[in-house]
């Protein structure tokens, strides 16, 4: 079976996939609530609405201030939590470091610590969970 | 001809190993796409000043995509967009990849590029039209892809934004 991997960092990745994950859950919150749309986020941040559409679709980038605007606005809480791999088994959380196979594109060098560290179970970083909860 | 896993076996079309526990779909490509994420898509630049680089976007849209969250489809929101003839474009704030579904959940990319270039250049009808020549040629089992413009037909868990 033929395959490839993208050659990315560990560290990127991580960042990559908690901001994917970021905008995920604001889009879903508010595809969600039929109550609202994006003019009522504009209207309630006071801001215009192409800079919502911008935040939510990816072509602006997304603080925590953003996200817990944005939250607030449809009337969510966001909430941040830190979990390790081992508390998540069978998760994507636990796969932040290249599984046994190595393709030929990726830096060897860089990988080689990383794994090492991961064989580690105590030592192995957490992964990042957000998830949005209506505000009570 | 030959069905989707064969062409995988001979090389012909190569699947992205995402990286995640459990894929719900899968992005097959051909190797020109391969080359592109290897060799292209690390050398670009967000064109909208983002912290998120383009190759971050398209590991976020492995994770997307491949780990079967919910892909959203129509307004500004969309991710996902069909053109003529079963060619359907994964979107992410600077990236444009074109493709068709073999089949529920399994799309076959075959061309990329910076979103920003594509439209800079209005390329996106030399795109689609690469697309269906690749997939003229390729010897794939027919159907060769599902036709239609309902997103529901050819991923799950997909929503109107």
């Amino acid at each position: 079976m033929s395959s490839f991997r993208i050659a990315i960092s560990p560290k990127r990745r991580a960042a990559a996939r908690f901001m994917a994950q970021a905008r995920r859950s604001l889009v879903q919150a508010l595809a969600s609530n039929t109550a609202i749309n994006q003019s009522d986020l504009s209207r309630a941040l006071e801001i215009d609405r192409s800079v919502v559409s911008r935040q939510l679709n990816g072509t602006a980038n997304l603080t925590l201030r953003g996200v817990a605007e944005l939250a607030w606005a449809m009337g969510c809480r966001p909430e941040l939590r830190l979990i390790r791999p081992e508390e998540r088994a069978g998760d994507n959380a636990n796969r932040w470091v290249p599984a046994e196979s190595t393709p030929q594109e990726l830096d060897e060098d860089a990988i080689v610590p990383f794994r090492a560290y991961a064989q580690s179970s105590t030592n192995a970083p957490s992964s990042v969970v957000t998830k949005l909860e209506a505000a009570e | 001809m030959a069905t989707l896993l064969s062409l995988v076996h001979d090389g012909a079309l190569s699947r992205i190993d995402p990286e995640i526990a459990n894929e719900d779909r899968f992005i097959f490509t051909t190797p020109t796409f391969q080359k592109w994420v290897s060799e292209k898509l690390p050398q670009l630049a967000s064109n909208w000043d983002l912290d998120e680089q383009p190759i971050e976007q398209f590991d976020g849209l492995l994770d997307t995509f491949c780990g079967g969250h919910p892909l959203t489809y129509g307004s500004d929101l969309r991710c996902l967009f069909e053109h003529e003839n079963g060619i359907w474009e994964l979107k992410t704030a600077d990236l444009r990849i074109f493709g068709w579904f073999v089949q529920r959940d399994y799309f076959i990319a075959v061309r990329a590029g910076s979103a920003w270039f594509i439209k800079e250049h209005k390329l996106y009808k030399g795109f689609i039209g690469e697309v269906m020549r690749e997939r003229d040629a390729l010897d794939l089992d027919a159907p060769k892809f599902i036709e239609g413009k309902d997103p529901n037909v050819i991923v799950s868990n997909c929503y109107f934004a």
